[in-house]
């Protein structure tokens, strides 16, 4: 489950960045949030990173006002693209492996 | 401002992250320690630091070092889940074995003829610390490395010839080591030191220069 977890993760990174840019302490937190998701909200710093490496990611450098500059991330078009292969990707995935797997398992306590 | 425990529990941690996360690549290094004092920093300028006990709630959230450090020395998300079989991916290390092998194959290494060269490139190919374009480099200048001219002019000069340019030093004054095939060599006469010695020049230095490249940007990787 964890390395289902770990393979998806990317994509909801950049789902979350789909609608608009954020800073990276406001898209771990919001990935934090969603209960069972995120267990280290460290490790997504470095999943940002390879997202940038990938070019599915671009920063910028903004005024935090509060406090130091920070980083915005924003999604680039190669990021788009990716993220809208998957999503048709894994509902087909999803329907076939709901179509597998019992609705409601039988004999469970 | 954050209690002096909560303070030394962030300091405390920012050490155990540095000395995690040493083995790293240099840019994934300074990549990931600035993104967690960012982190660190946001959640201060939210007042989520207050006390220790805050303190504690943000560094469990993060996680353990040694994890976010694994996370970064794998080139996918999906690598092997920390705490589970197989160490994080094994960092690059400087000065591997294998790259200088194929460095001295690709030039010392010539002396053996075909074989040793040989040997370099394929060391060289597949040696994942250069990339291609360097690899290129390595390979075409100059097929079959310095030491190769001396073997290509034995061959098509006569035996007396060969003797004497294998005993010259291949970027010295041995200017008869490659001559056009047609001129036959004349016994006794001195080789010829004009132009053969540019190709001295360029096949027996090129590959040297080359070879250094490639070193230095291993160095400095």
């Amino acid at each position: 489950m964890s390395q289902l977890r770990r393979g998806v993760l990317e994509y909801c990174v950049l789902s979350l960045l789909a609608d608009e840019e954020l800073y990276g302490f406001d898209l771990v937190r919001r990935l934090g949030d969603v209960d069972g998701m995120v267990t280290s909200e460290g490790t997504i710093y470095p999943l940002l990173s390879r997202l940038r490496r990938e070019g599915w990611v671009s920063t910028r450098w903004g005024e935090s006002g509060a406090g130091p500059p920070r980083r915005y991330y924003a999604l680039t078009e190669d990021g788009r693209t990716v993220l809208a292969r998957f999503v048709e990707d894994w509902s087909r995935f999803r329907d076939a492996v709901d179509q597998l797997l019992p609705l409601d398992p039988q004999g469970t306590p | 401002m954050t209690a002096p425990t909560g303070e030394r529990l962030l300091t405390d941690y920012f050490a155990r992250l540095e000395a995690a996360a040493l083995p790293l690549p240099p840019d994934r290094r300074a990549d990931l320690l600035e993104g967690i004092a960012e982190h660190v920093a946001a959640a201060r300028a939210a007042g989520e630091l207050h006390d220790e006990r805050a303190v504690r709630t943000l560094l469990d959230r993060l996680g353990e070092p040694e994890e976010i450090v694994a996370a970064a020395g794998e080139d996918t998300y999906g690598g092997p889940a920390p705490g589970t079989t197989g160490p994080p991916l094994a960092p690059r290390q400087p000065g591997t074995g294998p790259e200088l092998a194929a460095v001295l194959m690709l030039t010392v290494g010539s002396l053996l003829p075909v074989v040793g060269w040989l040997v370099g490139v394929v060391l060289l190919w597949t040696s994942r610390r250069w990339r291609t374009g360097e690899k290129l480099l390595g390979t075409l200048v100059v097929p079959g490395g310095p030491f190769s001219v001396l073997y290509l002019s034995g061959f098509t000069l006569s035996g007396e010839l060969c003797t004497t340019s294998i005993s010259g030093t291949v970027g010295g004054g041995s200017g008869g080591v490659l001559v056009e095939p047609q001129r036959p060599p004349a016994p006794g006469a001195p080789p010829d030191v004009g132009p053969p010695d540019f190709f001295v020049l360029v096949f027996g230095v090129g590959p040297l220069l080359a070879a250094g490249y490639l070193a230095l940007v291993l160095i400095r990787r």
